[in-house]
């Protein structure tokens, strides 16, 4: 069994804390049973138009408030590919949660095999979270200006290719990060929405420019997207894997930092055909 | 005047630009699209995106039961 994702037809013989990252309307109106509510705007900050994590004592809160303490098994789970579920997956691990798994295919798979959405909402107690920050899987700003040349690092741009290319503009200006290689998050679902087999994980990574041992650097517009394939990064057992989770939302609104516009001159991107 | 409401509360990125776009992209010249949405990152993204796209922004503006109204106006119709 995968200790990263979890299957629907196992998770009702499953003894860990279920977390909706949904919004509230959305996890109000039917979720798993059993499932608390932890979504994603609720552990994450906003500095003017720069959207990052929420700073440790603030996802501290949050966390222990959903009945999440630092050592409960969780399996994490959302919709339509599950982006949220994803990112917040990445920030209890940024924030020290080892034992958390992703329910593959997310609630449609739930749903798809006959399964029943609730509203009734559990009781949880407030649980002690004691976030143990692990700074090696994120970057900022600054790491990325000093990394720009380093051929040692990967950089993914998990928007669309009208982003990436500065076509469609969701900031001050379009474009991508000088060296990013566009790897779309939708590349690593398959049709039912499940994550694709780890071969198939390795041969899109590896088209989009990713060697073993490169450092895995993430990104899109506020770090959604990227949060799938932080996972899916995981899945495949990358060691080393980062998110700049301020991504586009800050790069592309500070008319200082460097920028590309159009497809990269050095190829990357990846073959679709699989 | 053409205008409609686009409810996308409890929607967040990538979902309530892709949403945006789709419906924009339906609509005729000049139609009024009143966006809403509870997803802050939602009130740079989809003006930012319209403006660049040849859309008219008209404001963003707080909605009394929380969230944001953002008023667009199709000054483009896509080809």
């Amino acid at each position: 069994m995968n200790e990263l994702l979890i299957e629907a037809q196992s998770l009702k013989a499953w003894d860990g804390l279920i977390v909706d990252t949904r919004m509230p309307q959305r996890y109000a109106a039917g979720h798993l049973p059993g499932a608390v509510n932890l979504p994603l705007v609720s552990i994450r900050q906003q500095q003017g138009p720069v959207t990052l994590v929420a700073d440790a004592g603030d996802f501290a809160q949050r966390a222990g408030a959903a009945g999440i303490g630092q050592d409960t098994p969780l399996v994490v789970y959302s919709e339509r590919g599950q982006p949220d579920a994803g990112y917040v997956m990445w920030a209890l691990h940024y924030h020290g949660h080892a034992g958390v798994r992703l329910l593959d295919g997310g609630l449609e798979a739930w749903v798809s095999q006959g399964n029943a959405l609730v509203e009734e909402i559990p009781s949880v107690g407030n649980k002690p979270f004691n976030a143990v920050l692990a700074p090696e899987k994120r970057v900022d700003r600054d790491w990325m200006l000093a990394h720009l040349d380093d051929e040692g690092v990967c950089l993914l741009d998990n928007r669309t290719y009208e982003e990436y290319t500065g076509e469609d503009v969701l900031a001050r200006q379009g474009g991508h990060i000088p060296g990013a290689c566009w790897l779309p998050w939708e590349a690593l679902l398959q049709p039912d929405l499940s994550l694709r087999p780890k071969t198939q994980l390795r041969y899109i990574f590896s088209q989009a420019g990713l060697r073993p041992d490169h450092t895995a650097v993430v990104h899109c517009q506020t770090g959604n997207r990227s949060g799938l394939v932080y996972v899916g990064l995981q899945l495949i057992g990358h060691t080393d894997v980062r998110m700049y989770d301020a991504s586009w939302s800050q790069w592309g609104n500070e008319l200082n930092l460097p920028i590309e516009i159009g497809e990269r001159r050095e190829s990357c991107i990846p073959n679709s055909s699989i | 005047m053409h205008t409609e409401q686009l409810d996308l509360r409890g929607e967040i990125c990538p979902f309530t630009l892709i949403n945006t776009k789709k419906r924009v992209s339906q609509l005729p010249l000049g139609a009024v699209l009143d966006v809403l949405i509870d997803n802050v990152d939602a009130t740079e993204t989809i003006p930012n995106w319209s403006r660049n796209a040849g859309h008219r922004v008209d404001g963003v503006e707080d909605l009394p039961e929380g969230g944001w109204r953002i008023r667009l106006q199709v000054d483009r119709v896509s080809s």
